[in-house]
């Protein structure tokens, strides 16, 4: 499955509450991400909290939006991308399919 | 069920790491009250589906739910509808009947539904899906789409491990996963644990036990059943040391069970086997047989396949040769005639196979199931060889290449008719020949390979009229007008058409008149006048509603609609395509169904909705589809991809155009070559290679006067600035009016139309536009979702010297309750900083009257009646901030 690193930039500073409420705030956004087949494998917060770097593994560009829709959060640039690992000697261009998703 | 001890003990142990499976079916089981669902549960062969699924229906008997359960036959060729006239008979009623003798799909459809929706819960559950015939997997699918709304629960089963991705079993899941009424449980086999504690009173080495069968509970029943210590390297090997303590007769009534698929009657039983009674007690004391009253079964499939294995192929064929004895003497049920074919072949008895494979055929044809019809008849022209004169064995050829076709498998059914259409040429009848020739034609379309199609369809026309007139001739010439129609070629429609539809009235041929009159009325509604109003399309759809044509019909009601959506006719074109894919979802009609949602994608990329198209686009291209719903599908995909700035444009756009090569047909090759040569512009890249594609489309769109699908290509190559000369008189408007210069009036006129992209697009590019109407096209696209084609139209407005564009990504907010658009809410943030108008206007370098604009909205949306009371409102909602930073409103990059 490809992998996508989706770019979204807030207003207000982006702050998941520390504490019982994260992992269920979490385990719900990964039923909901589920359903469209998307996994969301962890993200990077900028430190003024603004900007949100996700990175998921998902079927097409349209089941990253549309998970990230049924979650309410907004989607603002979407790229796919292979994992670069300087410590393992992982195929950066393993065999793709042509068909389209 | 069975209640005996060793079938309750293995019930509890293979249940004992199925509590997920249970736990999930039970809550479907439990939801019946509000909603129905489809569970499906998978696994291989022996893993526990049967028992879970008992279980299961075990619990609901006990809640006085309805159970039905059926299960399909592993017959070469099964039963049409096998599972479904099972459970018809066990409820009683006329619903068999009414399957058995139903002549149109509808009613068949319409019959099969009342077994599985009641006022009532139900549980309906149908076994082994992997064998099911397509009659059954169309109710199925049909069944699926709607089982939300019925208060049942349909349980299937299926083998995974018999099913590849291509099976019509994974294709009929991926279908109606999309719908979200389908939950899966795959079931894994036993952990090691789990098999130590069913082999913990035996004295048998649990890990090699657990090694040896993989955790497969049946295996590991098998090997624990035998009590031998030594644990079998195969399941077949475990089940057959068991047969082997049967005294012969008890063997002899396994051997005979063995070779009847699925189950066996006792009499047939007693008609192969001596002594049959006595070895059947013993089979069943042995628990390797069961017996319900009416029929007699293995305990497992897996159980009769290693039996019948173990047969000498001289065995095989005598006893199957008494099968068909038996059979051939005995009333209906039994005396199925598909039965009796799968006997035949496998008793390699031909003359059998030529007597019963074609009728088995013909009964499976009528209740939809053509793939075993395909099968039956393949076997009768495989038996037919130097056994039937060549005028017999042409027809059962040009019969199996037919219902190869209605299956969709061209690759089958061409080298069938070719072989037909030479004997018919040998035989030297040309009426024949020609209509050979005219199926050729339309299995070459269907093979998406237009082009030989056309050159097929001429030479039928040719044959034919080389023999006396008649309604063949008629039909060629329909099949040419049509595929003249596809291709784009006007005149020939025309001209087939006409000829089409006086011949066609002339011998009182009512399908060939309306497949003539759609074609003419397609062309006539797609190419004619603006005051055209598709009349002959209309009388289609009349006359064929009165002669209950099902698939022209649809075909009409889909050319109506399709028409309306080439001349960009949304307000016509939405309701048109929304009852023509309520009509073919009512009657079943995959095909059409599939190309009208690609159309639907289509339409919500016309109308700006990026969004709606790409999601569309997508589950459309997950499921099966046609050639031509994928080619539209992925052109959708990849444009509203290439707009947004998402990955996968090329691999969308490359797939698309080979699909529009192969099909051969203007309307897929010029928007794939359109869409090509925009992702190249908004993308940057590969801008030689649309450029030089767009060229060739646009000079193909010009050959046949194809002049809807001239402006898109023409349009963006003059963006390119590589549109060829005086290639563009032929092009309709508003594309023309921006061809020749007059932005504002193709803005205008596209803003009319309601296609938000191409107005804003069009007013961005424009160097003679003013700045202000630029930068606020710039703003539309942006609205639009349309990221990539924004930052193109910045740049290039930076590079002519335009001040002000906004560089960079807009901010969003997490929360947005009044849905306010990023544009409001800048007006906002600046309206509770005290701006005026004016003022907020110079800031953000638009119009003041667009501010005006903008603040009106704001006001609705936020339901108040003043600006201190917005931006109030606004502070409460958490939708500006305090903070001074607000005031920079674009962030740099």
């Amino acid at each position: 499955m490809p992998r996508y690193l989706v770019e979204r930039t807030f207003e207000e500073v982006f702050a998941l509450p520390l504490g019982v409420e994260t992992a269920a705030a979490c385990a719900a956004i990964v039923a909901t991400n589920a359903r469209d087949e998307v996994t969301w494998i962890h993200s990077y917060v900028s430190t003024d909290g603004q900007r949100l770097f996700c990175v998921y593994d998902a079927p097409s560009p349209e089941a990253v939006r549309h998970a990230a829709r049924a979650n309410h959060l907004p989607v603002a640039r979407v790229t796919e991308v292979r994992v670069l690992d300087p410590y393992g000697y992982t195929a950066v261009f393993a065999g793709r399919t042509n068909k389209a998703r | 069920m069975a209640t005996r001890l060793e079938d309750v003990y293995h019930l509890v142990i293979m249940l004992l790491e199925r509590e997920e499976a249970i736990q999930g079916i039970t809550a479907l089981l439990d939801a019946t009250e509000s909603r129905g669902s489809f569970a499906i549960v998978s696994g291989e062969a022996g893993i526990g589906k049967t028992a879970l699924v008992r279980f299961v229906a075990a619990n609901a008997q006990r809640l006085h739910i309805e159970v039905l359960q059926g299960s399909c036959d592993a017959l070469a060729t099964p039963r049409p509808l096998g599972p479904l006239l099972d459970i018809a008979a066990e409820r009683g009623g006329e619903v068999r009947e009414t399957l058995i003798t139903a002549r149109r799909r509808h009613e068949l459809f319409t019959a099969a539904l009342e077994l599985f929706r009641g006022k009532d819960r139900r549980l309906v559950v149908l076994e082994d899906l992997n064998w099911a015939d397509d009659a059954t997997l169309d109710i199925v699918r049909f069944v699926g789409r709607r089982i939300e709304s019925m208060h049942t629960l349909l349980i299937g089963t299926y083998r995974d491990e018999e099913v590849d991705e291509r099976h019509p079993v994974r294709l009929l899941i991926g279908d109606l996963s999309t719908g979200g009424a389908v939950r899966r449980f795959p079931l894994a086999p036993l952990s090691a644990g789990a098999v130590a504690q069913m082999a913990r009173h035996q004295d048998v080495d649990a890990e090699a036990l657990y090694s040896r069968t993989g955790g497969n509970p049946f295996f590991v029943t098998e090997v624990l059943a035998a009590g031998d210590a030594n644990v079998p390297l195969a399941v077949r090997d475990a089940v057959l040391a068991r047969a082997g303590r049967l005294s012969p007769s008890g063997r002899a009534v396994l051997d005979a069970a063995a070779i009847v698929p699925h189950r066996i009657e006792p009499e047939l039983l007693a008609a192969l086997a001596p002594e049959s009674e006595v070895g059947l007690e013993e089979g069943q004391r042995r628990g390797m047989l069961v017996a319900d009253g009416v029929h007699v079964r293995f305990r497992h499939e897996l159980a009769r396949r290693a039996v019948e294995s173990d047969l000498t192929p001289a065995r095989l064929v005598a006893l199957h040769r008494r099968v068909i004895a038996w059979l051939r003497d005995q009333q209906p049920p039994a005396f199925d005639v598909s039965r009796l074919a799968h006997h035949a072949l496998a008793a390699n008895d031909m003359a059998a196979v030529l007597q019963f494979a074609p009728a088995a055929a013909l009964h499976a044809s009528a209740l939809g199931a053509h793939r075993e019809a395909a099968r039956h008849l393949t076997a009768a022209v495989h038996a037919s060889e130097s056994r039937l004169e060549p005028r017999e064995q042409a027809e059962l050829i040009e019969q199996c290449a037919t219902q190869c076709m209605l299956t969709g498998d061209h690759r089958e059914a061409l080298p069938l008719e070719a072989r037909a259409l030479r004997m018919w040429g040998d035989l030297d009848n040309r009426i024949r020949q020609g209509e050979a020739q005219r199926k050729v034609a339309h299995i070459l379309v269907h093979a998406g390979q237009g082009r030989e199609a056309r050159a097929a369809a001429d030479r039928a026309i040719r044959i034919l009229e080389s023999a006396p007139e008649g309604p063949e001739l008629a039909r060629a010439l329909a099949t040419r007008a049509q595929l003249a129609m596809r291709a784009g070629e006007a005149n020939q429609v025309r001209h087939y058409g006409l000829r089409a539809l006086e011949l066609g009235e002339r011998f009182h041929d009512e399908r060939t008149v309306v497949d003539a009159l759609i074609n003419l009325g397609t062309h006539e509604l797609e190419y004619g006048a603006d005051d055209e109003t598709g009349w002959r399309l209309r009388d289609a759809i009349l006359r064929a509603r009165n002669a209950g044509f099902e698939e022209p019909l649809a075909r009409a009601l889909v050319n109506l609609a399709t028409a309306h959506m080439l001349r960009r006719e949304y307000a016509r074109a939405g309701p048109e395509l929304a009852s023509a894919l309520a009509y073919s979802e009512e009657r079943g009609l995959e095909a059409a169904e599939k190309w009208l949602r690609a159309y639907l994608a289509r339409l919500a990329l016309e109308t700006g909705d990026l969004d709606g198209a790409a999601t569309m686009a997508s589950a459309l291209l997950r499921g099966t589809s046609t050639h031509e719903s994928r080619a539209m599908a992925l052109v959708v995909l990849g444009t509203a991809r290439a707009r947004r700035g998402d990955p996968g444009v090329w691999e969308a756009i490359d797939e698309a155009t080979a699909l529009a090569r192969s099909l051969g047909e203007t309307q897929f090759i010029v928007p794939a070559a359109a869409a090509g040569l925009e992702a190249a512009v908004l993308l940057g890249t590969r801008l030689d290679q649309e450029v030089s594609t767009a060229q060739d489309a646009l000079a193909l769109a010009c050959s046949h006067d194809a002049r809807w699908f001239l402006g898109e290509p023409a349009v963006w190559l003059q963006r390119a600035g590589r549109l060829p000369a005086g290639a563009v008189d032929l092009a309709m408007d508003p594309w023309h009016l921006e061809l020749a210069g007059h932005s504002r009036r193709a803005a205008a006129a596209w803003t009319q139309i309601g296609c938000r992209y191409e107005a804003a697009m069009c007013t961005a590019w424009a160097t003679s536009a003013p700045d202000a109407a630029r930068r606020d096209a710039l703003e539309d696209l942006r609205r639009l979702g349309a990221r990539q084609a924004v930052q193109v139209m910045a740049r290039r407005l930076r590079d002519e010297g335009i001040r002000a564009v906004p560089r960079g990504e807009r901010r969003t907010t997490l929360a947005n309750p009044a849905s306010l658009t990023d544009r409001e809410i800048d007006v906002l943030r600046l309206l509770g900083e005290g701006l005026s108008n004016a003022e907020i206007a110079a800031h953000l370098f638009v119009s003041p009257k667009t501010v005006d604009h903008h603040v009106s909205a704001v006001l609705a949306k936020l339901s108040v009646r003043n600006r201190g009371s917005a931006a109030a409102e606004a502070r409460r909602l958490g939708l500006i901030g305090a903070d001074a930073k607000a005031r920079e409103q674009f962030a740099e990059r």
